[in-house]
């Protein structure tokens, strides 16, 4: 089954059973969807079990394979598998084969995919219980996930590029799953074509790649890494963050995701915190080699990253609705991971990937498990003290909690957070020398607000009385086991999932760090002279600063609400301008569309559709029958004028013979 | 006088031809009202053993050529348009005989006549010598007169003759004059002399007067007339309202038959004759152009289709010219083979399509406007395709025999390197194209309710003569043709 | 003799059609005669010699022979595939038409154009190709002018004038250069080298003929209203069929025939090609009438086609032709989806519907499908082309091709807008009555479904035998002949002294 071959100066090992990864859910998803269609048709009626069982075996086998391959690829971690499946396209000197590649970067994201998108069809198979479109979400669910594993494992850029796509249209179709409702398909729209932006940056990057490189594969591209000076690199890196920017919800392009959360919760936890919007993380990371060439484009990926971060968190601040809460956090986070990357510190950005993808997914899953008890309700005012009605859930979104505060140490999200914030500190920065220090504050300042509004969030869902309406109250009760106990799962690994990644500094084993340390020293900027030991210390003070902002919520929120009164009244300018979330939304609505509008209405519309194309015809046309007109007249009937035509006509010829 | 039975066997048509005038004549006059009934049949068997009597005459070897002390001359091109006149006047006689019928305005001279006028028309296209010449024309012009004025209750056909014997006589004179001076000149009325006579003298001046002065006179006093034949601009004036007034068959007859033999023999003078360099050839570009031009805006304006058609057939004798204009310079056969052939087509779509008018113009021919015909495709759906191929034909379009026909005509021009001429010959056939493509389109229009062309009937001949111009239409351009 | 009988088969179907005696049996007959053309064609492919560049399958006979005009019939790796798009749409438009249509005329028509375009597309005698090439106006103006929408007659007039005027010009070239040359033969007419001027004016007007029946983008002014008024069918012919002759008549004679003026025109052609990319894409945002949208998209990918031709490279070249079938493929099933569309709701205005997606499942998830090949999804049938012509556009020029891709974003606005206005949102009571495809329906339309993945997937299968024959008949063309007559290579090397001395003197 494996075969060795030599090829440059890495050994690459021919694996044949990389395809089965992808390929089952791909199978998934097609008998999925023809049984939906069938079943539509009338031809037979799908049991929906039957649906359930397909996605979540393709989904649990996918990711059995994958753990399989994992483990024996652990052993030569240096020597990546490789599969070519068939040779794509083949054109003069273009030329794409369709390789999968299984190295220790995409060997981790695998693993990480395949389990959380597992558990989250588990999840999923309760939530969507009753659903009219139970089959169709379950084949667009695998089919999202074929995309996402083709999109970590391609070999080749194009390819990636298919699973870019792949999963961008599957997040359209999930948004707007229930497309009847006109909200939900415009969300939809938006996220899509926002996306679409992004990948117009994507494509042409990938034009300039190959018209330096003459190849999309990365590691012909790794080999020929000379080819790219610092100009070139600098203008291709920001053609692919232009695109990460609009995948993984960062700004400029981040207005989407909050309108995501019209899809169903799952879809949220799945595509919307964990792993498609980290697509655009994992992207610099596997380009790593090309964005160590443009210190420029890092440091603005950096500044990017922790000004969304902090952007985002003050919005959720004030946010009403439990999923746009998570989804601003989410943005918020992915922020730190693109601080991450952005200071070539590539292993905290996929360590922060890999645990917010888990506590993340387990808030989203929690709160989709408290709409599904409140029978939909999802407006946090009209919550509270659900910490005694429905304990599972309530639980498993407080671990959750912890693990995104970091409040309790060496829990979840503690150590990568703490590792990029390090990072950030210690990183030379040639072009700003100032810079880490900011972004290190900053950073601390966005930790400080999220602790807080997740702790808001925490207090007025969970603690307190209830204050919702009546009949909700009613039929208000626990969810059932499918979904609850995935969550509860989920909350145990966001708490555990820290430890693959403890720092060497407090005499931890960076497990996760040394296992993708090969493949990223090379790009990874050496950390300048602060002493290791000091790392201990910042990690105190970024635990104060969580602590902090905890304390402070749990007194505002619980022991006296008066203060955010207060506070709003205060502030009353800050907070309108926090509620319309800086307004972003308007400003491009007044700006980007509206001149897109405007030129397509009174350029192309009507400059040169009307007068340019139609008009000159239609003069000619007016111009040819006035000409008619004019011709008719000759015609008068009269003889003698035919005979004066007659005798006129005689007079020329002979002038025009004789002269 | 020894090779006498060739001269028999060579003019046959011609012999046929009059045998039928006076075998319908005699019938007139002794027959009662059901022999009435039979004078179409007569007439079509003088045409058709007249047509057989071409055939044959195309079939054999070597062409007898010159006779009757070289009077006429019996080649391929003269015998292909007798054979061209012929059939224009047999598919004539088939529209007329249901068009008479349901006029109730059956005579027997009509048939004579149209036989007569067929018999001008052989003269005229063999004619190898001036006098011949003008006795053919007038022979065919005189019973054409009376052709067009044909329905004498119609005020607007009697004008129709009016117009066009005023205008005939006129330019008659023209053609006279300038016979005239040629003869003055040369000393000689036949063609082939003619031409020594030019060769020699176009650029000599002979004891101290200028020959050329007074040919280039004589040739643009020829050109006048025979252009008033075919109706060139500016001397068309009458041809849309001789074509419009006088009824339907008869404008068939005129503006097919006639004009093939004008043309034919026009065509014959200036390739044979004066198909040497000369300033002729700028004075048929200047005609050429104007005709074209003219005769497509007018039609352009039109809503009445047998209007339209009149100036349509302005135009074409415009794309003859350009035929014409690029004689010199080109072998005199490729030019008389592309004028034929375009004949030959022209008659097949330009007949065909006044029949159609015949036909579905009703009683009285009290429907020519488009309007009329709104709808006509989906009630008479075989009609409507007729009309269809013969607008496209019209029109110049592939593969129908009118694409080949204009082909071959800006062809000569081409060779001749006149591009412009040809580039504006090319777009007049493009604004031509509109008003052709918009009577079809009519036909297909939502139609109204009450309007049902039930009433409409197809005879056996009326079929057989629309049948043989649609496959006219469709086949000449791949038949080889005889020469 | 196969050509001969991909061209008769279908013309003796027509006739068969027309008068056929039992109107209801008709267009059973015409879908069976396009379906063994179809079959017929195969045979095309599976004769193929891959490693022949030059005519296959040729027949020669005399037609007007004292004029030198012959029936030269042949076909290369590039008219293959056009010919098999063809013949793979036909039975399909065929099978279409049977809920709408029960005329025979409408079906004699589509025989009738489908035995001219491949006419068109096999002639190698410059006379015959103009033959075929009018006549495919004359069924077509039929099916617009007979079976089309309200205003038919305008729409089909317009069309037809457009087209002509493109191909009277064209017929003057034509005659030039067939005077010149003194022959209709391509092999001998390709062969002959031009004078400057010559090559100058005979391409404009060649040029232009074709540009006008792709549409490039300032000659589109028939598109808009043709391709509305037009029965799903005849839309069906025009942008999947008609459409890609025109970029085949540049391919077969604009480029070889003429390569410098070609060259020189290549730079404006191109900028008029992007124009065209965004001006279509820009116009279909605008639109209210979602067959318009179709109808300017199908403008703004023909640029796109235009754009990988006039690259002069061999990427781009496969790149266009490529594009050029898998444009013909999804072209093809939208429009005949918006037919269906129109069958169950005449009209075409997205504010009569919504929420199909709920009551018609399988026809929005095929027009999903293929709307995704549209929008170029990798992996599906437009992806393959487009990116191939971006990365040779690129190569050409920077700017364009940048600007190229900008299309790519708004085709994923104007199509998501089209999709959500009919597919998704509130349903309206009216349309509980409304039924999803019929068997015939899904059957007609699964080819084309297939035919989109598989161009996405393994393009290879069509890039390689177009391949030699495009290196040979178009790439090499463009490289100075060395078959020059001793006249025309002093001329050009006199022009390049002056050029020299120009050069000297500055």
């Amino acid at each position: 089954m494996l075969k060795l071959e030599n090829f440059q100066d890495v050994i690459y090992i021919h694996s044949d059973w990389l395809w089965l990864i992808v390929a089952l859910p791909l199978l998934g998803a097609v008998i999925n969807g023809l049984l939906t269609l069938l079943a539509a048709r009338k031809v037979l009626t799908v049991k929906p079990w039957v649906y359930a069982a397909v996605a979540c075996g393709a989904a649990i086998a996918s990711f059995i394979v994958s753990w399989e391959m994992f483990l024996h690829f652990k052993q030569t971690p240096d020597s990546p598998w490789v599969q070519e499946l068939f040779n794509w396209i083949e054109s003069g000197s273009f030329h794409v084969s369709f390789n999968l590649e299984l190295n220790s970067l995409s060997g981790v994201m695998v693993i990480f995919i395949t389990f959380l998108s597992s558990i989250i069809h588990l999840y999923s198979a309760g939530y969507m219980k009753g659903d009219k479109g139970f089959g169709r979400y379950f084949a667009y669910l695998n089919l999202f996930l074929f995309s996402m594993l083709v999109l970590v494992l391609a070999q080749d850029l194009l390819v990636l590029f298919l699973g870019w796509e792949g999963v961008g249209f599957c997040s359209y179709l999930l948004i707007g799953f229930w497309f009847e409702d006109g909200v939900n398909a415009e969300a939809g729209k938006k996220a899509i074509i926002l996306n679409r932006i992004g990948d117009a940056g994507f494509i042409a990057a990938l034009l300039m790649v190959f018209a330096l490189a003459g190849t999309f594969n990365f590691n012909d591209l790794l080999s020929h890494k000379q080819v790219f000076t610092e100009a070139t690199a600098t203008i291709i890196c920001l053609c692919f963050l232009f695109a990460a920017t609009g995948k993984s919800a960062q700004i400029p392009l981040y207005v989407w995701l909050p309108e995501a959360m019209a899809g169903p919760t799952p879809v949220s936890a799945l595509i919307h915190a964990a792993t498609m919007v980290t697509a655009g993380v994992y992207l610099i990371a596997r380009l790593h080699f090309l964005y160590v060439l443009a210190p420029w484009v890092s440091t603005l990926i950096a500044v990017i990253g922790v000004l969304t971060a902090l952007f985002a968190a003050t919005i959720a601040l004030v946010q009403n609705d439990i999923k746009k809460v998570l989804a601003y956090s989410t943005i918020s986070q992915l922020g730190y991971m693109f601080l991450g990357v952005g200071v070539t510190s590539y292993e905290a950005g996929i360590f922060h990937l890999i645990t917010h993808g888990f506590f993340k997914a387990c808030l989203f899953l929690a709160a989709g498990s408290v709409i599904h008890s409140l029978s939909g309700e999802q407006d946090i005012r009209k919550m509270g003290g659900l910490l005694k009605h429905i304990p599972v859930t309530s639980l498993a979104f407080l671990m959750g909690w912890i693990a995104i505060t970091g409040i309790l140490p060496t829990c979840g999200g503690f150590f990568s957070k703490d590792e990029i914030l390090w990072k950030a500190l210690t990183t030379p920065n040639s072009i700003f020398p100032i810079l880490p220090q900011i972004l290190y504050f900053v950073g601390l300042m966005t930790s400080f607000l999220t602790s807080f509004y997740m702790t808001r969030l925490v207090i007025l869902v969970f603690f307190g009385n209830y204050r919702g309406d009546h009949e909700v109250y009613e039929h208000l009760h626990e969810s059932p086991r499918i979904m609850t106990w995935p969550v509860l799962l989920l909350g145990l690994l966001s708490l555990g999932i820290g430890w693959i990644g403890v720092p060497v500094a407090i005499g931890g084993a960076d497990e996760l760090g040394r296992f993708l340390d090969p493949l990223f020293h090379l790009s990874t900027l050496e950390s300048d002279a602060l002493p290791r030991s000091l790392e201990p210390m910042l990690m105190l003070v970024s635990f104060a600063v969580a602590f902090l902002g905890v304390t402070v919520a749990w007194y505002v929120y619980s022991f006296k609400p008066s203060v955010s009164k207060n506070l709003t009244l205060m502030f009353a300018g800050v907070k309108k301008v926090l509620d319309g979330k800086y307004f972003i939304d308007e400003f491009y609505n007044d700006t980007v569309v509206r001149l897109a509008r405007a030129v397509a209405r009174w350029v192309s519309g009507w400059v040169i559709e009307t007068l340019l194309v139609n008009r000159l015809v239609e003069w000619a046309v007016k111009g040819i029958s006035k000409a008619a007109q004019a011709a008719k007249q000759v015609q008068v009937g009269f003889v003698r004028v035919y005979l004066a035509y007659v005798a006129a006509g005689a007079a020329l010829l002979i002038y025009l013979l004789l002269h | 006088m020894t090779c006498l039975p060739l001269e028999l066997t060579a003019l046959l048509p011609l012999w046929f031809v009059v045998a039928g005038v006076v075998v319908l004549l005699l019938l007139e006059m002794f027959s009662k009202e059901e022999g009435r009934k039979v004078l179409p049949i007569i007439a079509l068997t003088f045409l058709v053993l007249a047509l057989g009597a071409d055939f044959s005459l195309l079939s054999r070897q070597g062409m007898p050529g010159a006779l009757f002390n070289r009077s006429v001359v019996i080649d391929l091109y003269s015998v292909t348009l007798q054979a061209i006149c012929l059939l224009s006047a047999l598919l004539t006689v088939l529209f007329s005989s249901a068009y008479l019928k349901r006029e109730k305005a059956v005579t027997g001279e009509y048939y004579a006549l149209i036989l007569l006028a067929a018999a001008g028309m052989i003269v005229l296209v063999s004619a190898s010598e001036f006098l011949t010449l003008f006795v053919g024309l007038e022979l065919m012009s005189i019973a054409g007169y009376i052709l067009a004025g044909y329905l004498r209750i119609k005020e607007r056909s009697t004008e129709a003759a009016l117009k066009y014997f005023l205008n005939g006589v006129f330019s008659s004179a023209f053609l006279l004059y300038g016979i005239a001076i040629l003869y003055g000149v040369s000393g000689t009325t036949h063609f082939p002399d003619l031409r020594l006579f030019l060769e020699k003298n176009m650029n000599a001046s002979v004891m101290g007067f200028n020959p050329a002065v007074f040919v280039q006179l004589g040739a643009a006093l020829l050109l006048a007339g025979l252009g008033f034949k075919v109706a060139l601009v500016p001397f068309h004036g009458w041809a849309p309202d001789v074509y419009d007034g006088s009824i339907a068959p008869v404008s068939a007859f005129l503006s097919t038959g006639v004009k093939a033999a004008a043309f034919g023999i026009f065509a014959r003078l200036f390739t044979e004759v004066f198909g040497i360099p000369g300033s002729w050839t700028a004075a048929l570009c200047v005609l050429a152009v104007l005709t074209m031009t003219l005769g497509n805006l007018s039609a352009l304006g039109q809503s009445n289709l047998k209007r339209l058609l009149a100036y349509s057939s302005v135009a074409h004798a415009g794309y003859l010219a350009v035929g014409l204009a690029a004689a010199v310079g080109n072998p005199a056969d490729s030019v008389e083979r592309a004028v034929a052939f375009y004949l030959l087509v022209y008659t097949f779509m330009t007949a065909g399509t006044f029949g159609w008018i015949a036909w579905a113009s009703g009683e009285g021919e009290s429907q020519t406007n488009f309007e009329d015909y709104r709808g006509l495709g989906y009630r008479r759906p075989w009609m409507g395709v007729a009309l269809a191929i013969f607008m496209f034909s019209l029109a110049g379009m592939t593969p129908t025999a009118g694409f080949f026909g204009k082909y071959f005509l800006f062809k000569l021009a081409m060779d001749n390197g006149m591009i412009w001429l040809t580039v504006v010959a090319v777009l007049n056939s493009f604004i031509s194209a509109y008003y052709y493509l918009r009577v079809i389109a009519i036909l297909y229009l939502k139609p109204e309710e009450n309007r049902s062309f039930a009433s409409l009937p197809v005879s056996v001949g009326l079929f057989f003569a629309f049948f043989l111009c649609v496959l006219g239409t469709l086949v000449t351009g791949f038949l080889k043709f005889p020469f | 003799m196969t050509l001969s009988l991909l061209i008769g088969l279908p013309l003796v179907g027509a006739i068969l059609v027309g008068f056929f005696p039992w109107e209801k049996a008709a267009k059973a007959l015409a879908f069976l005669v396009s379906l063994t053309v179809f079959i017929f064609s195969l045979q095309l492919y599976l004769q193929f010699d891959l490693s022949n560049a030059g005519f296959q399958f040729k027949e020669l006979y005399d037609l007007v022979p004292n004029l030198g005009i012959h029936y030269a019939v042949g076909i290369d790796g590039i008219s293959l595939w056009l010919i098999l798009l063809t013949t793979f749409l036909v039975p399909l438009v065929t099978l279409a038409g049977f809920g709408a249509f029960s005329q025979r005329g409408y079906y004699a028509c589509i025989l009738l154009l489908e035995s001219a375009v491949i006419g068109t597309l096999v002639s190698t005698d410059l006379f015959l190709f103009y033959v075929f090439w009018e006549m495919m106006l004359i069924p077509a103006f039929f099916l617009i002018g007979i079976w089309g929408g309200e205003n038919r007659v305008k729409a089909t007039i317009k069309f037809v004038l457009y087209t002509m005027l493109g191909s009277l010009l064209m017929l003057v070239a034509l005659l030039y250069i067939t005077h010149e040359v003194k022959s209709f033969d391509y092999s001998k007419i390709v062969d002959h080298f031009f004078a400057e001027d010559t090559q100058f004016w005979c391409f404009l007007a060649f040029a232009l003929a074709f540009l006008i029946k792709v549409p490039l983008f300032p000659f589109h002014g028939w598109l808009p209203e043709a391709y509305v008024e037009a029965p799903a069918g005849g839309t069906v012919l025009l942008s999947a069929v008609m459409a890609k002759l025109g970029v085949y008549g540049l391919l077969r004679f604009c480029i070889p025939l003429f390569p410098d003026a070609a060259k020189a025109f290549a730079p404006w052609i191109m900028i008029l090609a992007v124009v065209g990319v965004l001006h279509g894409a820009l116009m279909a945002t605008l639109q209210t009438n979602f067959k318009k949208i179709l109808a300017y998209s199908s403008l703004s990918h023909m640029g796109m086609i235009l754009l990988g031709v006039f690259t002069f490279s061999l990427t781009g070249l496969q790149g266009g032709v490529l594009q050029m079938v898998s444009h013909g493929v999804y072209m093809a099933g939208l429009f005949l989806l918006v037919g269906m569309l129109y069958e169950r709701r005449p009209s075409y205005e997205m504010s009569n519907f919504g929420g199909w997606a709920k009551t018609t499942p399988v026809l929005a998830t095929l027009f999903l499908l293929l709307m995704a090949a549209a929008l170029g999804m990798p992996g599906l049938a437009g992806f393959v082309g487009e990116i191939l012509i971006l990365v040779s556009a690129y190569k050409a020029n920077t700017v364009l091709a940048l600007l190229a891709i900008s299309g790519f974003v708004l085709s994923a606005w104007y199509f998501f807008y089209l999709y959500g206005k009919v597919f998704l949102g509130p349903t309206n009571k009216k349309q509980n009555t409304v039924l999803d495809l019929s068997a015939r329906e899904i059957a007609l339309l699964l080819p084309l479904a297939t035919a989109v993945l598989w161009i996405g997937l393994s393009p290879n299968f069509f890039l390689r035998p177009m391949e030699k024959s495009l290196q040979a008949n178009v790439i090499e063309r463009l490289k100075p002949a060395p078959a020059m007559t001793d006249f025309a290579a002093n001329q050009r090397h006199l022009q390049e002294e002056m050029e020299k001395d120009k050069k000297g003197g500055r």
